[in-house]
């Protein structure tokens, strides 16, 4: 009994071993901390219709676990469906990571994901395609205050995406 | 049993590789013969059956996960009370398969067995009472071990199991089962 449990310690730590930094950044922390509102950053993203960026990803399920698919995901994924999290979301992630993956882009304009599941009684496998233009942000600036202006939907960096087609 | 399980399921995770994993699935069906591992004086296992379910996720890596869900028939006999007793239960087993040569896969793993339900007849011989048949419950269920041997030949594969503990102690006798099925895969 003392040998399994022995054994199980060992893998248990062989398994959760792992190593992390965090680097945390304030504003302040003074005793009265009024949050200070930034600017909204807008940025020029110039697109290149020439150039289309393909990514494929899959994950495989055993009931609760996941036990296969790609181990790279891109960060900070927003769909217009909101479904941003979750085992699809996780693999649309991991595509479009994929896509960006040694292309010259830094965003996918207009992505156009293709997402297979397949559901069996203890297993299941999820496809992503993901296909989309490459973009490349060429100047970030802030807007300025404005007292009179509405600036309900400012709270997120902004894109102007100027299409600029490049004819071969 | 539960370091066991727990160990089962980290091994799982061990095996959480970028390989392309393909998935399929099929049914079984099969004969099983029950066997005592002690002296039980007159008590013997007999012959039964199971029917189930199965699914095997390749990982690409000569390893595989099978999962099943199996409906199990089988029972045992005491030759001096004239006693058959038979029983159904449900089990869920999940194994590790390794591929040790073309086509044939060994694998381990643990099963979970519950819902069992089983029926004891008595013959009376030689006298002027009809056969009785009473309802019982007296198997256990709960968590045991399987080891797995398989050959897969196209569509079909065939195998040779055996199942430790999880069902198999009957009148507070250990026992073992040996299962020889036939699958088919479905897709």
């Amino acid at each position: 009994m003392k040998t399994k449990m022995l054994l199980f310690t060992v893998v248990l730590l062989a398994l959760l071993t792992s190593c992390s930094s965090t680097r945390t950044g304030v504003l302040a922390t003074p005793a009265y901390a009024p949050s200070a509102e930034i600017n909204p950053i807008r940025a020029n993203v110039e697109v290149d219709m020439t150039k289309k960026l393909k990514g494929e990803s899959s994950s495989t399920y055993f009931l609760l676990f996941r036990t296969g698919g790609d181990n790279k995901f891109v960060e900070g994924m927003r769909y217009s469906t909101g479904s941003h999290i979750g085992r699809v979301g996780k693999t649309k992630s991991s595509a479009a990571y994929k896509a960006l993956e040694g292309s010259d882009a830094d965003i996918i304009v207009h992505p156009n994901y293709v997402v297979e599941v397949q559901n069996f009684l203890f297993f299941k496998k999820i496809k992503v395609n993901v296909t989309g233009y490459a973009g490349k942000f060429t100047k970030f600036y802030q807007k300025e205050y404005c007292d009179d202006c509405n600036d309900d939907d400012d709270d997120e960096i902004q894109l102007n995406i100027d299409v600029k087609s490049k004819k071969k | 049993m539960k370091i066991t399980i727990y160990t089962v399921l980290l091994s799982v995770f061990c095996f959480n590789t970028i390989n392309a994993q393909d998935i399929k699935g099929g049914i079984k069906g099969g004969v099983n013969y029950s066997f005592f591992t002690e002296d039980t004086g007159d008590d013997s296992g007999s012959v039964g059956f199971d029917i189930g379910y199965y699914e095997v996720l390749d990982f690409g890596n000569k390893y595989k996960l099978q999962a099943e869900i199996n409906l199990v028939n089988n029972g045992y006999q005491n030759s001096k009370a004239k006693t058959k007793e038979r029983f159904n239960y449900f089990e869920i087993p999940v194994f590790i398969k390794y591929t040790i040569a073309e086509n044939f896969d060994l694998g381990a793993g643990i099963k979970y067995a519950f819902g069992r339900k089983g029926t004891k007849k008595q013959e009376f011989e030689g006298q002027e009472l009809p056969d009785e048949t009473t309802d019982t419950d007296n198997a256990d269920g709960g968590f045991g071990f399987v080891i797995d041997g398989q050959y897969t030949m196209d569509k079909l594969n065939f195998g040779l199991r055996i199942n430790i503990n999880s069902g198999e102690v009957l009148n507070g006798y250990d026992r073992r089962n040996t299962s020889l099925y036939v699958g088919y895969d479905l897709f």
